[in-house]
């Protein structure tokens, strides 16, 4: 509570537009949550139980296991989620600034993890016959599913650079190949591990420890959630403070004056979705060399749509993606923990909230009447100001 | 090489003699096309219904659970889902119209989130009521029926492909000569293009293009609820987290290559259930699953390039056509 006193005096000074869009998120957050309590409430069969683990599950308080010393932790279920949601919110942020609907991260991300995998078990098939060194196998890894990723988002850029194909239309296309591609490495190729029928070859957990250091038994480190950070960081610096991340904004925002200004319409416009693909392809990797030491992609992640949401949150602004991110992820890991909990309502409710408060987060006309009055308010506030000051006021 | 073009080559030639295979074409692309022609209506209006996937997922969910309520196949409960179905699926395209044009959302936006509500809600629904949370096998909804046409039926192959199909694959047929007939001959059809072509020359001679979009986007949904109710009742007799699969955003692929032109995407989704069927009964060949199961997409992929190309090739000679036009009457003057 003391937070928000601290922060009163700050919220008056802002510009009415920005206050008015502070209000708006926090209606819009506060519906979403609303409605996670009434689903949660029709939901459940001990409603009290089920909102506890909901609101306060993922602070490790409630956790059974901290007292029993046992690694599994509701704590890291937050991180682990923060981690994929800031790499394909930067990346959907980056290509929505140019106005490019690409939703062909989904691909990308299977890509990379694809090509990451695949490359981790090349240097490092087997773990008997370990031999790479696993920094340099991660990093390989890395670099080689930033290449897939890109790929995966380039196809559509250029089909519509080329012959003007839909771009939404061809990404979701692709998205379904790139499902069936890895499918096909997984099981067809030598990737695919004899012994079992699920997963590829193991590679050895040194490569997967590279990703996550182990601070005593509670708390895992994860290095995804650093290039994360990273990703986020830079997209924001290459967004606001480079020409290019100018050009970027200004084809998103009016795409004749760009072009007339002389921005490269067309190449911006695939360069966008080649550095979105580029981080795509990147959340694929960390995700797999952050969670597991074999690859295992038979399903679309939903990652790449998380990325819009995330996009809309934070307004294209890459730096705005720590709050939405840490914020999407902490009711994701509530309602998954909860969810595990005897007789608590299905996680998936998170979808709803996320997509009720996209709604109202993005409707233009939600809150307008409030609007116009705060803006009056503003203006006769001002308009008294300059009276008092002693200035002359013109109707 | 030359063993894998022989293999494909056998396989062709094993499964194109099948009457089967022909019934499957028709039966996969039944709900691809009421999908696409769902997204075709929308876009005539210049609205991009991207919630067709969600849309269809709430519908087939709603309309198992009805069925299943009223006592499924025996009290006619498959016949009382379809109405819930299309009466929902008009309700949920009234709600993207009012979040995209009177909210003024981003439509694709409004779509986005549809999908998210759409899988949300339907899986926390099922898991409330049935406690399963993939499948709705344990509820007995029961299935549309299938129609066996009299003297069709007698018919040696033909009979077996044209016929025996369930009812709402031959209306996703009929309904391509309903929209088109719709779009092309009715008042109704002339102002959606109107909206459609150009927004403020409609507004000009007094279509409100809210009105007329709000109404495009509920039919949308109305066939996007019978799509969904194909879904769980004639595709499958249950409805399962995974039941769309993709279903919508390929009927969007299909219409997008058929720019909204109801024959057209008729023989677009007829490609795609080509495929989707090849890809089905190749499975007992040597040939890769994955990559069978790849073949259909990425056949819509190509599709729309090549639409795109010959749109373009199109605008291109027409405006090489002005240009000419132009200097003759230059050289004229």
């Amino acid at each position: 509570m003391s937070e928000k006193k601290e922060k009163k005096p700050l919220f008056k000074k802002l510009d009415v537009e920005a206050r008015f869009g502070l209000m708006r998120m926090a209606v819009a957050i506060a519906i979403g949550l609303g409605l996670a309590i009434v689903l949660i409430v029709i939901g459940a069969k001990d409603p009290a139980e089920s909102l506890k683990y909901f609101f306060l599950g993922p602070l490790q308080i409630l956790n059974p296991n901290v007292a029993k010393g046992l690694s599994f932790n509701y704590f890291d279920y937050w991180i682990q989620n923060i981690i994929p949601l800031l790499f394909t919110g930067s990346a959907v942020c980056i290509m929505f600034s140019a106005n490019k609907f690409n939703l062909g991260l989904e691909g990308a991300i299977m890509c990379g993890g694809l090509a990451c995998g695949w490359v981790c078990c090349l240097l490092d098939g087997d773990i008997e016959a370990a031999t790479a060194n696993p920094v340099l196998c991660a990093v390989c890894g890395l670099l080689v599913s930033v290449i897939a990723g890109a790929i995966m988002t380039t196809i559509p850029a250029l089909l519509e650079k080329k012959w003007g194909a839909s771009i939404m239309v061809s990404s979701l296309m692709l998205n379904y190949i790139s499902l069936y591609i890895s499918r096909y490495c997984l099981f067809s190729t030598p990737l695919r591990d004899t012994r079992t029928s699920k997963y590829s070859w193991q590679w050895t957990e040194n490569v997967v420890l590279t990703f996550r250091k182990f601070l005593g038994t509670q708390f895992t480190l994860r290095l995804g959630l650093f290039i994360g950070i990273i990703v986020v960081l830079v997209s924001w610096a290459f967004l606001f403070k480079t020409r290019w991340g100018f050009k970027i904004r200004q084809l998103g925002k009016n795409p004749s004056f760009a072009k007339y200004a002389g921005v490269g319409v067309v190449s911006v416009g695939v360069l966008v979705q080649v550095i979105g693909g580029m981080i795509g392809g990147l959340c694929g990797a960390t995700v797999i060399l952050g969670n597991y030491n074999y690859y295992y992609g038979v399903e679309l992640t939903g990652y790449g749509w998380d990325g819009v949401t995330m996009a809309i949150f934070a307004g294209n602004n890459p730096i705005k993606l720590f709050l939405a991110a840490a914020f999407i992820a902490y009711i994701r890991a509530g309602a998954l923990i909860m969810s595990t909990q005897p007789g608590g309502p299905i996680n998936e409710l998170t979808k709803i909230v996320e997509g009720v408060i996209i709604l109202f987060l993005l409707a233009e006309q939600f809150l307008a009447r409030t609007h116009r009055k705060m803006i009056v308010e503003e203006a006769k506030r001002k308009q008294a100001l300059r009276l008092a000051a002693g200035e002359e006021v013109t109707e | 090489m030359g063993g894998l073009f022989t293999e494909i080559f056998n396989t062709i030639c094993n499964v194109v003699v099948l009457p089967s295979f022909y019934f499957m074409i028709i039966q996969s692309a039944a709900p691809i096309l009421l999908a696409a022609l769902a997204c075709a209506i929308a876009i005539k209006a210049n609205a991009i219904n991207m919630g067709i996937e969600g849309i269809m997922t709430i519908t087939s969910l709603s309309c198992v659970l009805v069925s299943s309520a009223i006592g499924g196949q025996a009290n006619g409960g498959p016949w009382l889902g379809l109405l819930v179905a299309i009466v929902i699926g008009g309700l949920l395209g009234f709600m993207v119209s009012v979040f995209a044009f009177r909210l003024k959302i981003d439509i694709i936006l409004v779509g986005i989130a549809m999908n998210l509500i759409g899988t949300g809600f339907s899986v926390f629904l099922m898991y409330m009521l049935t406690g399963d949370r993939t499948t709705t096998t344990s509820l007995l909804s029961g299935t549309l029926p299938q129609i066996h046409i009299p003297l069709l039926k007698d018919i040696p192959v033909i009979g077996e492909i044209l016929s025996g199909h369930y009812i709402l694959t031959y209306l996703a047929y009929i309904l391509v000569f309903v929209m088109s007939f719709l779009l092309f001959k009715t008042k109704l059809g002339l102002r959606i293009r109107a909206v459609g072509e150009n927004e403020e020359a409609a507004e000009s001679v007094g279509i409100s293009s809210l009105h007329i979009k709000t109404v495009a986007l509920i039919i949308s949904g109305v066939l996007g609820g019978v799509a969904g109710a194909f879904m769980s009742e004639c595709y499958l007799a249950y409805f399962s987290s995974g039941l769309i699969a993709g279903r919508g955003f390929i009927g969007l692929a299909a219409c997008n290559m058929g720019a909204g032109n109801p024959g057209v995407i008729c023989i677009c989704c007829l490609a795609f259930g080509i495929f989707y069927a090849f890809s089905n009964f190749a499975a007992l060949s040597n040939l890769s699953q994955y990559a069978l199961n790849a073949l259909p997409y990425a056949v819509v992929l190509i599709g729309v390039v090549l639409y795109s190309i010959y749109t373009r090739n199109k605008e291109l000679k027409r405006l090489r056509g002005l240009d000419s036009e132009e200097k003759s009457d230059q050289i004229a003057g």
